[in-house]
């Protein structure tokens, strides 16, 4: 098991280091490979496959650009998805959070806190609408690890290492974005879940 | 029995599969003892069966690209735009090849090889430093029986 994920390694280094040489077919064979993780990881962010192909297309040029600084011993998949993260999030507050402003300089660890008297509609009872709502009001920090858990079904291992943070933090941001969207969920579902 | 703050703070890594062996056990042990905590994780349960139906909407945007396609888009629209692959500053190429981490063994084996050079270094001027003044002492010594050999005689 440990050597077959060793060899995967090695071919993803030989891949890498012929793109490094500006091997064009490298380059399209790496982005076959990895395409579905990115769009998965950006879609269940935005919900929005538009958006989702532009950070797709956007994550492979910065991976053309940056490939230099990749080392040898670094898991190539947990790099990548730290740049396609990063992009999602610039992304979002670019195009999403004009409303938000005061959310970007939050900390990581900050909660938004639902409002929990505040009884709101949705004219709807599509359990499918009422999460995708929910999820988008939850900070970005929240969304990511609770997408990345629960869509991309990442461990927190893998989720700390690609958001650079310590498991603990992982694990109890998680926690959070689990509890917000209980609170988030219970108003548009008429009672206290 | 466990508190229950904590037991609720791991309820949902309980259920995302994330807890060790036996914190799952002590877990199991305490649901089955507090109903409280049981109703909190039947909610939990909720919010993550409402994240699934979501499920649906991601199978249906992944069946609708084209993932044949898109890799050959990408690479054109990406070497169209970087065509050559930007020059990596000399400085920064030396750097990467001085701290690659394949060469962390030669580096540990300088390092071990510099401290027991300085170690025998020093070592052998302690050994160099002893002898000497054991030298001198015994010179001293001699000129001492010498001198008493020549003025007191007797």
């Amino acid at each position: 098991m440990e050597e077959k994920r060793e060899a995967e390694h090695e071919d993803i280094y030989i891949l890498v280091d012929k793109i490094k040489e500006g091997d064009r077919e490298a380059f399209m064979t790496l982005t076959s490979l990895y395409q579905k993780k990115v769009f998965l990881l950006a879609f269940s962010f935005f919900r929005n496959k538009e958006d989702a192909l532009d950070i797709v297309q956007e994550t492979f040029l910065r991976l053309y650009e940056k490939v230099r600084m990749f080392q040898r011993g670094k898991n190539f998949q947990n790099w990548l998805l730290q740049i396609a993260k990063n992009l999602c999030v610039d992304y979002y507050r670019k195009n999403y959070s004009k409303s938000r402003e005061w959310d970007r300089n939050k900390p990581i660890d900050e909660m938004n806190l639902p409002v929990q008297n505040s009884y709101d509609p949705l004219g709807s009872s599509d359990l499918r609408e009422i999460i995708s709502t929910c999820l988008k009001k939850l900070a970005e920090k929240q969304r990511m690890i609770f997408v990345m858990r629960h869509y991309n079904q990442f461990k927190y291992r893998e989720i700390a290492q690609i958001l650079d943070i310590s498991l603990g933090t992982a694990k109890s941001l998680h926690f959070k974005a689990v509890q917000n969207l209980r609170g988030l969920m219970a108003p548009y579902l008429g009672r206290q879940l | 029995m466990m508190d229950c703050k904590k037991i609720k703070k791991d309820l949902v890594a309980f259920l995302y599969g994330e807890l060790r062996e036996d914190e799952k056990e002590l877990m199991k042990a305490h649901l089955d003892a507090c109903p409280d905590c049981k109703r909190e994780l039947q909610h939990m349960k909720e919010v993550i069966k409402g994240a699934d139906s979501l499920q649906e909407d991601i199978e249906k945007a992944m069946a609708s690209v084209d993932w044949e396609e898109l890799p050959s888009r990408i690479t054109e629209a990406v070497f169209e735009k970087e065509a050559p692959l930007p020059r990596e500053p000399w400085l920064a190429g030396i750097s990467r090849f001085l701290f690659q981490p394949k060469l962390k063994h030669v580096y540990a084996a300088l390092l071990i090889g510099v401290l027991l050079g300085s170690i025998i270094t020093i070592m052998v001027g302690l050994l160099k430093l002893c002898l000497r003044r054991k030298l001198l002492s015994l010179e001293n010594h001699g000129w001492q029986v010498f001198q008493d050999s020549c003025f007191n005689p007797n």
